[in-house]
Formats: structure tokens, sequence, C-alpha cells
């Protein structure tokens, strides 16, 4: 399996459109990390479905768990996945974009 | 894990991929629908009467445009808007990554229906690699290893999310359906060779070879990630095509060599002085009784004020700077230039093919042509594709 990482952030600057700065970037912020809460919700859906299929009380056995290393690293490394996707627009911008300009008119 | 096409270049995804999949493309259709009719309907009732009371009534899409760039609603659709196309590209580049290898050793499998012919020395036009176009990171044709086909797997990918569907299964409503009218419309009408011009992954190539199963299909782009993508998309589902590295504003056929020359939603993304490239090449390359054959967007002379206003947000915003200026031409002496004939122009409105079925579609294209607020827009109410072109004589 690749562990490549494809440009996730676009070139040029983003589109100001609230005054204050910073606002669009937060708004897309709470938007993935929506996404991200999302996802998670469907997922423990889907776990607590399965388990009570095999009569598990998921809820009682998850106070009872104690991590193992194994379980400690993997948790740290989706914690800072899901960090730099929900803070995604507020790195730095790709390379700058080439002129145009002589294009645009007639 | 499951797939997310029905075709060998198809990714796996988990369900993690699904959720956040469905998640984009829920927010998109919220943006699309419900903020899109709350930011008309504070036109409507706020901002278009309160102008009006003043005496400078909002007459023109620019006009409108700046009217409500102040206003909350505006800011508000367009920052969603902007950040969940962002999203979109982000939610399809896991799956992609993970399978880097695998779908570039899927591409490189020999070919048994259609070829891919790559012109490594072809200079790139800079209205593809000046701007992240779409805002996708990288555009169409950057490359991220040898022989890469990460660009057009990003693309498929990405219309899944974006489109929520309504391009059809397949991503190939346009093409079927503007096939399926010449069909239809010209039944005596039989091409044997088919050009599609700026196909990117062949989405809209493949229904000619469908519609006109003794046609040769050709598909040209200048991207070769897309390409090779599209090649090896075509071959796994069995469809004979050939894809060509080639810049449509000149193009290495011989003249008269094509009875159709198609495109989809590619003359927006050209600025103007490459239209008039593209549409003289074109004619050349078309054979006499052969016919030019597009989708577009409306151009503005035909659609209203406000629909010309929300149309043209792209163009602000989208990385689509040449949009605005395409829909201002008036599209019949854009193909008099290049040598149409006013008499041989065509234009037509139609429903999507795969979405109403043969009979609904053969009346529908009986009729006169609709401008409103479902032409040449994504609607699940029932988007109008529009279509314009000429005959060669």
């Amino acid at each position: 399996m690749s562990t490549r990482r494809i440009p996730r952030k676009r070139r040029g600057q983003r589109h100001q459109f609230f005054e204050a700065d910073g606002v669009d970037e937060l708004l897309s912020c709470v938007l993935r990390l929506t996404s991200e809460m999302s996802a998670l919700s469907e997922r423990l859906y889907l776990a607590e479905r399965v388990l009570e299929g095999k009569g598990i009380d998921m809820a009682g056995e998850i106070e009872r768990y104690r991590l193992s290393e194994a379980d400690e690293a993997a948790l740290s490394h989706e914690r800072q996945r899901l960090i730099e996707t929900v803070l995604a627009q507020l790195g730095a911008s790709g390379t700058g974009t080439e002129s145009i300009e002589d294009d645009l008119g007639p | 894990m499951s797939l997310s096409h029905d075709h060998e270049m198809a990714v796996s995804l988990t369900q993690q991929d699904r959720s956040r999949r469905a998640f984009v493309s829920t927010l998109r259709s919220h943006v699309l629908q419900r903020m899109s009719g709350d930011l008309r309907q504070h036109f409507e009732q706020a901002v278009e009467p309160e102008y009006a009371k003043s005496g400078s009534p909002l007459d023109t899409p620019e006009a409108i445009h700046e009217a409500l760039k102040g206003e909350f609603s505006f800011k508000a659709y367009s920052s969603v808007r902007t950040a969940a196309q962002e999203m979109v590209f982000d939610v399809v580049s896991d799956a992609v990554d993970r399978e880097l290898e695998v779908l570039n050793a899927k591409a490189a499998k020999p070919a048994k229906h259609g070829t891919l012919t790559l012109n490594p020395t072809l200079p790139l036009p800079k209205s593809v690699t000046g701007i992240d176009v779409h805002l996708s990171p990288g555009s169409y044709h950057a490359e991220h290893a040898e022989d890469d086909v990460t660009a057009g797997a990003v693309y498929d990918n990405s219309i899944d999310v974006f489109a929520f569907g309504q391009f059809g299964k397949r991503h190939n409503d346009i093409g079927t359906t503007l096939s399926n009218y010449l069909r239809l419309k010209y039944p005596d009408f039989a091409p044997s060779s088919i050009l599609d011009c700026g196909c990117t992954i062949g989405h809209n190539t493949l229904p000619w070879a469908e519609t006109y199963p003794a046609a040769e299909v050709t598909a040209i782009d200048v991207a070769a990630p897309v390409l090779r993508y599209g090649h090896a998309r075509a071959e796994s589902m069995g469809i004979a095509a050939h894809f060509k590295q080639m810049d449509a504003t000149a193009m290495d056929f011989d003249d008269a060599q094509f009875d159709v020359v198609f495109s989809s939603m590619f003359m927006h993304e050209l600025p103007l002085k490459h239209i008039h490239r593209y549409l003289k090449e074109a004619f050349r390359v078309l054979k006499p009784g052969g016919i030019l054959w597009q989708m577009e967007l409306p151009p503005m002379n035909a659609m209203p004020n406000y629909e010309n206003f929300y149309m043209n947000w792209d163009t602000s915003y989208n990385n689509e700077p040449y949009y605005g200026t395409f829909r201002k031409q008036d599209y019949r002496q854009l193909l008099l230039d290049a040598g149409f004939s006013a008499d041989d122009f065509i234009e037509a409105t139609m429903p999507r093919y795969t979405f109403v079925g043969e009979a609904a579609f053969q009346e529908a294209i009986q009729g006169t042509n609709t401008f409103d607020t479902l032409t040449g827009r994504m609607d699940p109410k029932g988007t109008r594709w529009y279509g314009f072109g000429a005959w060669k004589r």
C-alpha cells in the first residue's frame, strides 16, 4: 500500500468573503471537523449494530478495556491525521501561480 | 471495503472513505439547494426591492453580484461552497493515495480494444498549468510518479462527490444525452468517425461508442494522466476508444477526417483566443456533411439576469477565469467566424437522457428550447443540458 500523499492544498490565495481575517478559514475548519465527526458517528453506529448482533454490550466493554502500546500508537496517528485535516487551510500555500493575464483578453 | 465504481480502475473504499464522501456530497447538495435558495430569496425579497426603490434597478448580472457581495447570505453561501469544493478533492485523495501503485500498474496493462498515444513533447497551455482549475490541487496535468494516472483517478472519484449522482452512474449522462439527441433528431445521419475534444477521462466519450457502435471514436486532451486513466477505464469496460494527447487548438489530424466533433464543458475553460483557434480546427477536421456538437453552459444572452449572476459565480471564485468571457459571446457568431454558415447553426436544451428515458426524451426534443433555473445547472428536480453546434456543408 502506498504511503504517498498528493497535495491537498491548491495553489494561490483563497478568496476572502467575510471582511474579518480568518472567518472563511475558520468556517472551512468547522466544516472539516463536522465531516470527521459525521464519519466517526457513522462508524460508532455501525460498531454498535455489529456487536449487538453478536450479543455484546459495547458500552460496558469499553469501560473495562485497557489500551496497549499498539493502541496508543494507532490512536496517536489518527489524532495527528485529524488535526492535519481540520487545519488544512491554515497551512502554507502551494507554489505560486503562473500569470495568465495575457490569456484573459480577446 | 467496497469499490468506488463498476470498472477495474475503481479504488477500494473503506467505511471511513464512504462516510467522508457522503458528508461532502450532502454538504454540496445543501449549499446548491438550501443555501442558494436562501440567497435568491434574500435577493428577491430584500436587495432587489431596495435598489428598485432607490431608482437604480439591478439589471445586469454584474450589478447583482456587486449588490450581493456585502450581504451575509452571499458571504455564507460563497464561503461554504468554496470550503465544500476544496473538501471534494481532499476526501477522494486518501483512497487514490493508498492505491497509487495498483492503479498505475493496472493502467500499464496491454490494451485489447482501443489505443493510447501520448506526446511527451506537447506544450501544455497556461490555461491548464497556470491555475488549479476547479480548485483541484495539481489541476489535471500534474504527475506524481512515472506513467501516473493520479489526476485521472482523483477526477473520476471527485465527480462522485461533486455531482451527487446527477451525471449518472458512470458520469456519462452528458455524452449519452448529446449523442442520443443526434441519433433521434437526425435518424439518417450515420457517423463513422467521432472526435471528443478536451475529453479528460473519457466519461462523456464512451457513450458515443454505445450510441453509434459502428463508428470509430477518438478522444483528445492535453493532459497525460487523465488520458492514461481514461484509456484504462475504457479498456476495463470493453469499449474501444482511441485516446490521444493533442491540443484541440492545433490538431495533428488531416482535414475532413471526422463526421462528428464533440466536446462537453470544454470551451468555457479556454481563453477566448483559444476558443477561436479550436473552432477553426474543428471546422477543418470535419468532413462536409459532418457536425460540430457541443454541450456547454448556456449563453448569457439567453438566460435571465439572476441566473447569469448565479452561474458566473464559478468564474469569479472557482478558478475558471475564462468562463465569464465565453458566456458573453454570441455562440452563433463564434461558429460563423470559424467558417460555419448561419443557416447551419443549431442549438437545443434537452432533459437528461439517462434519467428520463427514450420516450420522454424524444418528446422533449420536439419542443421549443427552455432557458430557466434548471438549464445548465445540476439539480435533482431535473437538469436541462444546453447543446450548440453547426453542420458543415
